[in-house]
């Protein structure tokens, strides 16, 4: 958020892409937030505020991390460029200068073989963050001192002051603040122990003994202390978190903390794979979060409100589940569209009610404001000025609509795609996407719901559709329309065909009484 | 049966349909309508589980036994020999009943109201204290029904950890109560896979139908059977059977259903007859042979799906697997060995001895040669010897004919299967020596290459003998699978567990650097089997799986499946790209994850470097940052 000129925050246009979104899903979603960012933003939140929720929103600490060092030589670019005062390294080099060695994997105070660390920490980068530029490279999310927030580059300055890279916002959007405080802190009670849990465990994990975090360590030590920048909390964070204690949120905490609890608690898988799965299941929940939440305001039929996972690998045309999915798919794409319609002109409709109107073109963002004409007498804003307030519902829902058309609105759904994607859940190219989940995202869910394991896949396929709303075979898809497009048949091959992919990942084992038996590796041992 | 339809058809062809599970009529697969199978086929194969029991119902030895395990695995048949032993009968009724004086069965707990179980738990134990108890359970049943403090009765927390000790062993012995579980029962043991086989392809189930085709067109099912006999076959078939156990618990009735279908399919007699008088020789070909059966010929996949172990089996390739000598034995078995030109139906190849060699002279043309159904490939309206498609596919000058030939060679056609892949699968199943015994014969035709050596080191561990060797072979495997660092000479390599994220074994791309956490001692590790003690005197066992162990613990050990032995073995071999499943890494991070957390970490930074020449762990020194200095 950008500080007006009297120093004071400028306040969020409440008719803009960003409110309407929290307003509609009680949470902040971007279309370019993947489950890499929403994950190591949760991560970095827990560790800043010292794995305890903070006393008071104001001591809330940001999850702004720079890391520089490690950094750069991991990702093998120079984090301290710019920086040309002073000496770190034990007085050797000036930042700058310890950067660019860090980033060539150069010797510096007698180290040795630095380039192999580098080689070995760049395969740990989370291959999702790899499409974006250096700065928001992040390594997958094993261990507390490899995480760090994205960064920018500011370009130099007059009077010679050389660019520079510093921490701030671009694809962690506060997500992972909400998703921190919904563990730390749920609004659900009945939750808190599981959140307690998961916390603890996820501690434990992250804070294992580890090379890498030696390497982190004594490299981040080179700078000397208060080399690293301090974030202040800026007023954006603060909300995040507050909105983690909107009771809205209620069963997306239940759901967040109970799945963390399972995956943290497993048995039979390493740290960093179940560190992987939680990076999976955080981003699937909050995913589903925001479907059920465009599904509930557009009073979706409850024989719709499903995913239709499809398990075939066959030509498209000879597998009418795949085709069944890519449908659903597009159904979704439509319900988000609804409902951000709707919730738009419901908060048009607030606003319009309240004694002092507010101005309606500073409502919007102000990249938004061209598009929809605020200059001109026929534009959205400018309608909604010359309107009688309140006006007919379907005045409300037509000036909605056009806003939505000729504005960035659809960061919502995009968001939401973005999130399945990043957890691997979409298949199909970019024409026929389909969901169609692989032998990792399976086995975070088996892992998630390890506090039952073990169970048939009967029983599991059942399970996924009361946890994430997702269809596999003919039992679980009691209740929705399926019944109408897709014989039973179908169903229970899909089924069958999951269970095969289940077994050849190791997640279940096929008994000869014709039953597969889900998740006996990571199933409690508690005898 | 009545005699006229005995006459007709031969009883153990209905009796063997209806065991299979592959097909509508499947009636004699589940056990109440079991009778009407033994009376041609005879009483169940005896177990050893079932022999332990009867013994110990001839004795006079107070106690329980617990018998746990999933459905199908043998239980309640173990509870009928025990009835048997002591004069009784096995009860209807799941309660607690005693069928003998001071002889308790619970059939099967399950079958109570969930709040009755404890009851009857209780009250079948208590009998076994002054005499004894067979209780049938599965594992979940048993757990709840142990779950809460001891009482006077009953000391829950004992059994509990006898329950935990089966199912970690195979049996365990907590006072009294003797728990054996019988998941780990396997059909492919020294003594039990004999047994099976004798059950249903013994030669006095098989002595022909009136009007048995065998002497004019030949019989695919006796044939079949006949093949059936052989040691070698046997041993073959129990290769591939140990390989679908492997990935699933195997009951008796599903491989008795698999040798079913191997050896009828869904014919009958009256087929075969009718078929053989309206078709004659061409009737009947390999399609019905039980080396494609085995592996799911003639059923759809959706059908073999069914079948956790078929499945398994077919996931052999067998069939699939090219050999380039085996292959060229079918184009031309002019220098094949005289066992394969046998097989080949080549007319110059001199006649085996064995039972299956009892048809008549053969008649000239593409079916000169032929010896039964199970040598005879169709191509286009008729059908040919495989040495006959051969000759077509090689030397006819017809361009006509070579297509037609190549067709049937590589195409399946309606019901029939491609003559390359049936051949390829009778030359594993009947010419093994020729391709260097049982172990050649995998490594050539197999996708499990070394599914033999597997079961060979299982045995070797089992009995005691010298694995050193092996065990560097499998940690120079396993650090190049981790890692990309093929040496033995460091140990066991344990990276960090965070790196194999980074190693893709399957990839081309060189492995990139590994973090190493600790270095194992090979003198540290040792090798087990999973089977071993008293469930070996109780169960019928059959070293297939061996554990690594590090120090000798059990939580601190790699469970080594076919699947992941042949990963190892590629890694070991070729150190290269191989072929590894998604179980077989989540596997392996699961056990470095614990190495790493149970084994202490090397003082030193270190690095496994696949592109070091030799191979290399190399040392990396921190910078050292002098106290106090700085901005």
């Amino acid at each position: 958020m950008k500080a007006a000129a009297t120093g004071e925050p400028k306040p969020e246009p409440l008719l803009g892409p960003n409110r309407i979104i929290e307003e509609l899903f009680a949470l902040g979603i971007d279309r370019d937030e993947t489950a890499s960012q929403l994950c190591v933003e949760t991560l970095l939140t827990l560790s800043t505020n010292e794995w305890h929720p903070p006393a008071d929103e104001k001591l809330l600490v940001s999850p702004k991390v720079e890391r520089f060092a490690i950094r750069s030589l991991a990702v093998g670019v120079n984090f301290l460029a710019g920086q040309g005062d002073g000496l770190v390294a034990g007085g050797t080099a000036t930042p700058d200068a310890y950067g660019e060695l860090l980033s060539r994997g150069r010797a510096v105070a007698g180290s040795s073989n630095l380039d192999l660390a580098h080689e070995a920490l760049l395969g740990l980068v989370d291959p999702d963050t790899q499409k974006a530029h250096h700065g928001n490279w992040l390594l997958r999310p094993f261990h507390e001192s490899l995480l760090w927030y994205d960064a920018r580059r500011s370009p130099a300055q007059r009077g010679g002051i050389p660019a520079r890279w510093g921490v701030r916002k671009a694809h962690m959007r506060g997500g992972g603040i909400t998703l921190a405080r919904l563990l730390l802190d749920p609004p659900s009670a009945d939750v808190e122990v599981l959140g307690r849990r998961a916390v603890d465990a996820i501690h434990r994990a992250l804070t294992a003994s580890s090379p890498l975090a030696d390497i982190s360590d004594v490299l981040e030590s080179g700078l000397s202390a208060g080399h690293a920048r301090a974030y202040p909390t800026e007023e954006s964070e603060r909300r995040s978190w507050r909105l983690g204690g909107d009771p809205r949120l209620g069963e997306l905490a239940r759901r967040v903390c109970r799945h963390a609890e399972g995956v943290m608690l497993q048995n039979g898988a390493s740290d960093p794979a179940k560190l992987w799965q939680l990076r999976s299941v955080l981003a699937l929940d909050v995913a589903v979060h925001v479907l059920q939440a465009a599904w509930s305001t557009t009073e979706t039929p409850a024989a719709e409100q499903y995913l239709l996972l499809a398990f075939g690998g066959g030509a498209r045309a000879a597998d009418p589940v795949r085709q069944r999915s890519e449908r659903i798919l597009g159904r979704v794409r439509v319900r988000f569209q609804e409902a951000v319609v709707l919730t738009l002109a419901n908060q048009m409709r607030e606003l319009g009610t309240r004694p002092k109107p507010p101005a309606w073109s500073d409502q919007f963002e102000l990249r938004q404001r061209k598009k929809l004409g605020t200059g001109d007498d026929e534009g959205v804003a400018s309608q909604l000025a010359g309107l009688r307030h309140p006006a007919p519902r379907e005045k409300y829902l037509e000036l909605a609509q056009a806003a939505a058309e000729s504005a960035d609105y659809g960061r919502a759904e995009l968001g939401f795609r973005r999130l399945l994607d990043s957890v691997g859940l979409l298949a199909g190219g970019s024409t026929y996407r389909y969901t169609s989940p692989p032998p990792e995202l399976l086995g975070a869910l088996v892992g998630a719901l390890s506090a039952r394991m073990p169970m048939s896949s009967t029983e599991f396929y059942s399970a996924i559709r009361d946890e994430w709303g997702l269809v596999v075979d003919q039992e679980s898809a009691e209740g929705t329309d399926l019944e109408t497009y897709l014989d039973g048949a179908q169903l229970e091959r899909n089924g069958r065909r999951a269970e095969r992919l289940l077994t050849s990942a190791g997640l279940a084992v096929g008994l000869s009484d014709r039953t597969t038996l889900v998740g006996e590796q990571s199933r409690r041992v508690d005898l | 049966m009545t005699a006229n339809q005995a006459a007709d058809e031969l009883p153990v062809v209905t009796a063997l349909r209806s065991l299979s599970i592959f097909t509508a009529d499947q009636s004699g697969a589940y056990r109440e309508h079991f009778a009407s199978v033994a009376a041609v086929l005879g009483d169940d194969v005896p177990t050893r589980l079932a022999g332990y029991a009867a013994q110990w119902a001839a004795g006079q030895q107070a106690g329980a036994l617990v018998l746990t395990g999933n459905a199908g695995t043998g239980k309640t048949a173990v509870a009928e020999a025990y009835c048997r032993a002591v004069g009784g009968v096995l009860p209807t009724g799941e309660r607690p009943t005693e069928v003998a004086a001071g002889r308790w069965v619970v059939k099967d707990l399950s079958g109570l109201a969930e709040s009755a179980r404890p009851g009857a738990l209780e009250q079948a134990l208590a009998a076994a204290v002054t005499g004894q108890a067979l209780i049938c359970a599965n594992e979940g049943v048993l757990r709840d029904c142990l779950r809460g403090p001891a009482t006077a009765d009953l000391d829950r927390d004992r059994l509990r950890g006898g329950l935990d000790s089966a199912l970690r062993a195979g049996a365990a012995r907590t006072g009294t109560v003797l728990f054996a579980n019988t998941n780990r029962q396997r059909p492919t043991a020294d003594r039990l896979w004999p047994l099976l086989l004798d059950y249903v392809t013994r030669p006095a189930l098989w002595t022909g139908c009136t009007g048995c085709p065998v002497d004019s067109a030949g019989c695919a099912l006796r044939a079949n059977a006949d093949q059936l006999r052989r040691a070698d076959v046997r041993e073959q078939l129990r290769t591939l059977v140990r390989l679908g156990t492997g990935q699933a618990v195997p009951t008796l009735r599903e491989v008795l259903a698999v040798l079913s279908w191997a050896i009828v399919g869904p014919s009958s007699c009256r087929q075969v007859k009718e078929d053989a008088r309206d078709r004659g020789l061409d009737g009947q070909t390999a399609t019905a042979g039980y080396f494609t059966r085995a592996v799911g010929g003639g059923l759809p996949a959706e059908t073999v799906e069914r079948s956790p172990l078929m499945s398994g089996m077919r996931r052999s390739g067998l069939g699939d697997v090219s050999d380039l000598e085996v292959d060229g034995w079918l184009r031309d078995s002019t220098g094949a060995p005289e066992r394969v030109r046998a097989v080949s139906g080549n007319p110059d190849a001199s006649r085996p001895s064995s039972a299956a060699d009892d048809a008549p002279a053969t008649p000239a043309g593409p079916l000169a040669g032929t010896r039964s159904p199970l040598d005879r490939v169709r191509v286009g309206a008729g059908s040919r010897t495989f040495y006959s498609l051969g000759e077509m596919v090689s030397t006819d000058e017809d361009p006509a004919h070579v297509d037609l030939g190549l067709r049937a060679l590589v195409e399946a056609s309606g019901d029939d299967a491609a003559g390359q892949s049936l051949w390829r699968q009778r030359i594993f199943f009947e010419a093994s020596a020729d391709l260097g015994g049982p172990g050649g014969a995998a490594r050539r035709l197999l996708d499990y290459r070394h599914l033999v050596d597997l079961v060979d080191l299982a045995r070797a561990v089992a009995e005691g003998e010298d694995t050193v060797l092996k065990l560097q072979d499998l940690v120079r495997g396993l650090n190049f699978l981790v890692t990309g660092f093929s040496s033995p000479d460091e140990g066991l390599v344990v990276p960090d567990p965070a790196c194999l994220f980074a190693r893709d074994p399957g990839s081309f791309r060189p492995a990139r650097p590994s973090l190493v956490h600790a270095r194992i001692a090979v003198s540290r590790l040792t090798l087990a089997v999973p089977d071993q003690g008293l469930v070996a005197e109780l169960v019928d066992v059959d070293p297939v799986d061996v554990d690594l162990l590090v120090d000798g613990d059990p939580l601190k050990s790699l469970r080594i499946r076919p699947r992941m032995y042949e990963a190892i073995r590629e890694a070991q071999q070729f150190q290269g790209p191989v072929g590894q499943g998604v179980a077989e890494m989540s596997d392996l991070r699961g056990f470095y994850g614990r190495l790493a957390a149970g084994v202490d970490r090397d003082t030193e930074l270190r690095v496994a470097q696949p592109e070091a020449s030799p191979p290399a762990l190399l040392q990396v020194r921190l910078p050292h940052f002098a106290a106090g200095s700085g901005t």
